[in-house]
């Protein structure tokens, strides 16, 4: 008797939150503050770092980037949505090689408001599917889970500008790597500019270190939605 | 104030470019597992001297952070001295004489110790030679040692173009007639010269340095050599 009220009381509550999170409402298309973002973009970044030679060695390297990207970023629901991105490209590297990504997460967007300058907060959980990264881990394909935020500010109608941060660990065959990837750009009415940096963090060998490879380029794309 | 602007640009440019881009060579960087010592040890008669390069994958190595190499030597242990030599970094001991085998160690702050790497010598010996008067050839002889490892003879002097022999065995022993003592380019001595004679026994090892996959790697090359002075009247 008493399993079965928590059971309820747990049912109740769980829907609650789902009830909390859709809202009764849609998102308005219109609305020069709300969350949906659909984007195509093309990004080239410089490379340098250590990768890890041997069983502990410290090798400085560098290279380049090249990818083309698809995001988008929706919103069914008033605070409930979904965010996927996927990119294609190369990585000029000793390894240098074909590098491919897809990642999805489910996105809550906690805050969004109006005033002299509209903004939203978005935050994602969700998870990825790609070659390992940095190359020099190899090329195997690998799962990894993934954490996401994004602010949005529009200052004017046509005035966009967005941050986002994307937090990857992934997990090598040998100690346990995380790539930080941040964004930050601004743009006119469908067209946007920004820098994009990444770091990736791979801790392994012997004698257990890290390897930091920092990436950092110019990223231009176009506004769908 | 353009010009400035462009020479800014253009040297962000080249650091985004990695242009310089150098190992920073750096024992801090470098695993144990992946370290190849290489040891040289020489005794000619007069003094001794040891010498160990560290290599890597990224090129030789300063040992730093506290990292150091030692000998023990006829049961006195001694810290390696840095040098350069050819531009790279190289770690020496000068001692008198290299009665046999010898001890390195090579101890590190943050990484794997290595200890009681074991370098063989061959035994010491003496050199002594004779003959090339009219027509007698060169005698040499010496102690021999059968597992001494490489023997090889050499003679060399203005009077004569170098010559060197390597034995296949080590017999203590070796004859060089007057006919194998050929002239320079420039044309026979018409007076006595006079000519260096040397032998020299070598051992080269090569061995891992820890017992891990990878393990690093120590080659080692300890070789003892005698020269004496000889005179030759064609």
């Amino acid at each position: 008797m008493h399993e079965g009220r928590r059971f309820i009381g747990g049912a109740a509550g769980a829907l609650a939150l789902v009830c909390i999170l859709t809202g009764t409402e849609d998102a308005r298309a219109g609305d020069p503050s709300h969350v949906a973002l659909w984007r195509l973009e093309v990004h080239g970044a410089y490379l340098q770092g250590d990768q890890r030679l041997g069983a502990g060695t410290l090798a400085p390297y560098n290279g380049w980037g090249f990818w083309g990207r698809v995001g988008i970023s929706e919103f069914p629901w008033k605070w409930l949505g979904y965010d996927v991105l996927a990119q294609i490209g190369m990585v000029g590297t000793p390894q240098s090689t074909f590098d491919v990504v897809t990642e999805g997460a489910v996105a809550f967007a906690p805050a969004r408001w109006k005033g002299s300058v509209d903004g939203s907060i978005v935050l994602g959980v969700g998870g990825g599917f790609g070659f390992e990264r940095p190359v020099w881990l190899g090329r195997g394909a690998t799962g990894y889970p993934l954490v996401l935020a994004r602010l949005t500010l529009l200052p004017k109608k046509s005035i966009r500008f967005f941050a986002s941060f994307r937090f990857t660990p992934i997990t090598p065959e040998d100690g346990w790597g995380r790539a930080y990837d941040l964004e930050v750009t601004g743009g006119y009415k469908w067209w946007y500019l920004g820098l994009r940096g990444r770091i990736d963090d791979v801790t392994q060998g012997d004698p257990e270190r890290l390897y930091r490879t920092y990436w950092l380029g110019p990223t231009a794309g176009l506004v769908i939605r | 104030m353009r010009r400035t602007r462009t020479h800014v640009f253009l040297l962000g440019a080249l650091m985004l470019a990695g242009c310089g881009i150098d190992p920073v060579r750096v024992s801090d960087r470098v695993s144990t597992r992946d370290m190849l010592l290489g040891v040289q040890a020489l005794d000619d008669g007069v003094a001794a001297a040891i010498d160990v390069r560290v290599n890597s994958p990224i090129g030789t190595v300063e040992l730093t952070g506290g990292d150091a190499l030692f000998v023990t030597v006829d049961g006195s242990r001694r810290p390696m001295v840095e040098g350069q030599s050819n531009g790279a970094p190289i770690y020496s001991v000068k001692l008198d004489a290299l009665p046999g085998d010898f001890l390195l160690d090579l101890e590190r702050q943050a990484d794997r110790d290595v200890h009681g790497v074991v370098v063989e010598v061959s035994s010491p010996f003496a050199l002594a030679g004779g003959g090339l008067t009219q027509d007698l050839p060169l005698s040499l002889s010496w102690d021999a040692d059968p597992e001494g490892g490489e023997v090889v003879i050499s003679v060399q002097g203005d009077c004569v173009a170098p010559l060197t022999r390597s034995l296949d065995e080590d017999t203590g022993a070796l004859v060089i007639t007057q006919a194998e003592l050929r002239p320079p380019p420039a044309g026979p001595p018409s007076a006595p010269c006079a000519l260096e004679v040397s032998v020299s026994r070598t051992i080269t090892t090569r061995d891992k340095l820890l017992s891990t996959n990878p393990g690093g790697n120590v080659t080692t090359s300890a070789e003892q050599r005698r020269t004496i002075a000889v005179t030759w009247t064609p």
